[in-house]
């Protein structure tokens, strides 16, 4: 649909990097007054799509795009011919400030309107911005802190801010592309805030809506492109898709509606056992995990999986639901009381809560184990240093010396050693966040292996990893967090990659059988 | 930016040692960096780390010898200057005599435990402002009990220390369990101190009545050495141990590299900076019963004029022996190394901008170092 009312439109495009295709042969077209989707799963392209329409990657030769009837080769795309064209781009984060009011929000994206010597005009600042508000319907004051604003209020204000430069009243109307603007919100905010984009929409301008979270918001939407390994899998109109159908598009491959049975068998004796688990984002969970298990958790960003681990470690506090280790209700406040009943927390952020990162190896390694080295009135520096060598030999640390400081490791031997951290005091619950993320294939294995061999002696572990594949093959079962609750088990022979894809995305509804 | 976890992956790599590395060849090798394109960057990222660690370092002698002279520098230039003042001509007749070197000694036993007091929590990351504060309050705390209420010196010296001890726990509570930012909170309790020292006393020194043995203790020597040295060393070895050979010190140096992990390795982090404040507080009173004995009395001046001193000297401390961290050796060497170089130029005739010009430099050579000792060390 080549029409007038085009407003961008991608023939051709391709991105390849070294050893690796992005993109191939993408075609894309979106008409003014339109809502246009873009859905697919992780690597299948949809950023890259993103960050070539807004110059900042180049795509290959060949390709065009075309903005508002103008003609650009897709190699020649940079940020300013992009927003000069008429794109503009909301990112995930909104980038709001919420400590500052609407207006100076607002003005922070055009500059303040100055007087004589440089004075900010407050007047003419404030009915600019009364206009604007009125206009995007933003449902505050000026004057409004953005931090008292609701999620959709605070999406829409940085739409607002992005398209107030080129809404100048005139007829001609630009390609807004949001960037995974509803993963923040709750649903009815997402559906807020697509009833506003709606009359955005009716306006003139069209509209590039990318979302991980797209079938809970399809019906708001009018067409839908899914990209899968780099390709256009298909664009087809929002009613003509359901749920299922779109899921299909985004995995490639029929759905498989038979589920695996979510009852829970395990046969050994439980070690831990939850039991209507409410905090945070997390509601009632339960489930219980078998001595020598590796219990993987699936969800995406949000559906409350770090949230579990770090108020089973007692970082996080919990008022409902009942939690036994070993048949002992636990009620650890501190992770002091959660080691001291013998549990494990690797975090899933090393740099921010886990590494000491100007102390020595042997510093780090014991952080956890330091009352041990408390012998007749010193620390036991000698054995100290013995057990930290014999450490970073068993886990494989390339490291010169115990007293060499942590940070001077490269990121997996740091992860190494925050796991020899605490894989040394043999915990019976062994609880992992992330725990090869920013982890060279190499690292990876070791930290896998070493993993395995303390399952083996006994520990439990509880393991949130957003790598499909590797959740399938390390965990002995997986539970599948949606919205806060457990919506699946998977067990083999159904544990595969495919199938925790599927159920990652599926809506809050039960799964069909 | 797009918030996948790919993009934290690479956030949390780019943080540690192979920033450098991490941010140019990923970059130019960038693959889709959607989850499904994790696996290969982080690839990336860990083998440009690899490449980082294989690095041909310095030769091992080199390196020591760098460290040798991070380690020792501040010993070397102190050896230094005393040499030349002690061949200066302007100088030499009086500089290195025992009678200068015990003043110099005797005065500065103050300073030194102002410095203790201060090294403490520092190690955990909390600077202390107000202990010259206590010194001082607690120096007029302990003449006030003899002077005017005709107390013995057992009694003064308890009263001094209790009222330190109250106001370390002050400041724990307000620092550890309010989470006040604590060189605010320490910068208002100095002040107000300074304030309460000057209501007090109507800005009059407290002289009289003070026990002679008391005095003596401040001012005599024994074997040729200043008596207040009997407090001193005991109190050095003793910061020295707890920092460096207890449990507690390791978790207060645990706090000061980075206080999240610290909790999460089951560290009670507002416990152990509260007591840190406390014991700063008792290390401060120390130091105001050793003012009120070494001056004769007290004052609401002097205490709190070591605040300086002691800042520049607990920075230029932690330069040696443990380069990069505060530590009590190093600021006790610190102190002796300003007082012996200040105390050159005032018999060289420079008496009343010497000091301040001097602590002023010290402090900031010393915190430049500093900084970039550490930063050296994290990456």
């Amino acid at each position: 649909m080549t029409t007038a009312a085009t407003a961008l439109s991608v023939r051709g495009l391709a991105k390849t990097y070294p050893g690796t295709t992005a993109l191939s042969g993408v075609d894309l077209d979106i008409a003014a007054g339109e809502i246009h989707a873009l859905a697919g799963g992780n690597g299948s392209g949809k950023s890259t799509l993103v960050k070539v329409l807004a110059g900042v990657e180049r795509a290959d030769p060949g390709g065009t795009v075309t903005i508002g009837g103008q003609q650009f080769p897709a190699d020649r795309l940079g940020p300013d011919l992009a927003r000069a064209a008429g794109l503009r781009f909301v990112h995930q984060d909104a980038g709001v400030f919420e400590d500052m009011t609407v207006e100076e929000n607002l003005a922070l994206g055009r500059g303040y309107p100055t007087g004589a010597g440089g004075r900010v005009r407050w007047a003419r600042l404030r009915a600019r911005t009364a206009e604007l508000i009125e206009r995007y319907e933003i449902g505050a004051l000026p004057s409004t802190r953005v931090g008292t604003l609701r999620p959709a209020s605070r999406t829409m204000l940085a739409i607002a801010r992005a398209l107030q430069d080129c809404d100048d009243g005139t007829a001609r109307r630009g390609v807004l592309v949001l960037d995974e603007p509803t993963a923040a919100l709750p649903r009815h905010e997402a559906e807020l805030l697509l009833s506003t984009l709606r009359r955005l929409a009716a306006a003139g301008w069209a509209v590039l809506f990318i979302s991980h979270h797209l079938v809970e918001t399809l019906h708001l939407v009018d067409r839908v492109s899914v990209l899968r390994d780099g390709r256009l899998a298909a664009t087809a109109d929002a009613n003509d898709l359901d749920e299922q159908k779109l899921i299909t598009l985004i995995v490639g491959r029929p759905l498989d509606r038979v589920f695996p049975d979510a009852a829970d068998s395990v046969g050994d004796r439980p070690v831990l056992e939850v039991a209507g688990l409410s905090v945070g984002p997390l509601r009632d969970v339960s489930f219980t995990l078998a001595q020598g298990e590796v219990l993987g958790v699936a969800g995406l960003l949000g559906s409350g999986r770090s949230t579990l681990l770090r108020s089973l470690f007692g970082e996080v506090a919990r008022s409902t639901g009942r939690v036994t280790l070993d048949g002992v209700p636990l009620r650890a406040r501190t992770p002091a009381q959660a080691m001291a009943a013998g549990i494990a927390y690797v975090p899933e952020d090393r740099g921010r809560d886990a590494a000491l990162p100007d102390l020595p190896l042997r510093e780090n390694l014991s952080a956890a184990t330091i009352s041990v080295y408390w012998r007749a009135l010193r620390m036991a520096r000698r054995a100290e240093r013995r057990d930290a060598g014999r450490l970073l030999h068993e886990f494989r640390v390339k490291a010169g010396s115990p007293e060499q400081p942590l940070a001077t490791l490269s990121g997996g031997n740091q992860q190494k050693v925050i796991l020899a951290r605490w894989l040394r005091r043999d915990p019976r619950l062994l609880l992992l966040d992330e725990p090869t993320q920013g982890v060279d294939v190499g690292a990876r294995a070791d930290i896998y292996r070493t993993l395995r061999a303390a399952v083996d002696a006994g520990t439990s572990v509880l393991l949130v990893a957003s790598d499909v594949e590797e959740l399938a093959r390390v965990s002995d079962r997986v539970l599948v967090l949606r919205g806060g609750r457990v919506a699946a088990q998977l067990r083999p022979p159904h544990l595969n990659p495919a199938t925790l894809t599927e159920l990652t995305y599926l809506t809050d509804k039960e799964p069909a059988r | 930016m797009i918030n996948t976890p790919a993009n934290t992956a690479e956030a949390g790599a780019g943080g540690t040692a192979e920033a450098t590395t991490a941010q140019s060849t990923p970059a130019a090798a960038a693959v889709e960096p959607d989850d499904g394109g994790q696996a290969k960057r982080t690839a990336d990222i860990g083998q440009a780390g690899e490449a980082v660690d294989a690095r041909p370092g310095r030769t091992l002698r080199e390196g020591l010898a760098v460290g040798l002279a991070e380690r020792y520098g501040l010993l070397l230039i102190f050896a230094a200057v005393v040499l030349f003042f002690a061949l200066w001509n302007q100088t030499s007749e009086t500089y290195l005599t025992a009678v200068n070197v015990r003043t110099i000694v005797g005065n500065q036993a103050v300073v030194a435990m102002v410095v203790l007091a201060m090294v403490v929590p520092l190690t955990a990351g909390v600077l202390d402002l107000s202990a010259a504060s206590i010194c001082g309050v607690t120096s007029m705390a302990a003449a006030a009990a003899m002077s005017r209420f005709d107390a013995p010196v057992w009694v003064a010296v308890a009263v001094a220390l209790a009222i330190g001890l109250g106001i370390g726990l002050i400041n724990g509570i307000a620092v550890a369990c309010f989470e006040i930012n604590p060189i605010i909170e320490t910068l208002g309790m100095a002040t107000l101190l300074g304030g309460v020292m000057i209501w007090y006393s109507d800005g009059q020194p407290i002289t009289r009545n003070l026990s002679l043995a008391f005095q003596d203790f401040g001012s005599l020597n024994w074997f040729g050495v200043p008596r207040l040295v009997v407090v001193l060393v005991p109190a050095i070895l003793g910061t020295w141990y707890l920092l460096d050979h207890t449990p507690y010190g390791r978790y207060l140096h645990a706090i000061g590299s980075n206080p999240r992990s610290a909790k999460l390795v089951g560290i009670r982090v507002p416990r152990t900076l509260l007591t840190s404040l406390v014991i700063a507080g008792g290390l401060a009173a120390l130091a105001g019963v050793l003012l009120c004995a070494r001056a004769g009395g007290a004052d609401p001046q002097t205490g709190p004029s070591f605040l300086f001193p002691a800042f520049a000297a607990v920075f230029l401390g932690a330069t040696v022996i443990r380069p990069g961290k505060p530590n009590p050796l190093g600021a006790v060497i610190g102190v002796f190394f300003i007082a012996f170089t200040v105390s050159g130029f005032g018999i060289a005739g420079a008496s009343a901008w010497a000091s301040p010009v001097f602590n002023g430099a010290a402090l900031l050579v010393a915190i430049t170092l500093q900084t970039s000792l550490t930063r050296r060390r994290r990456t």
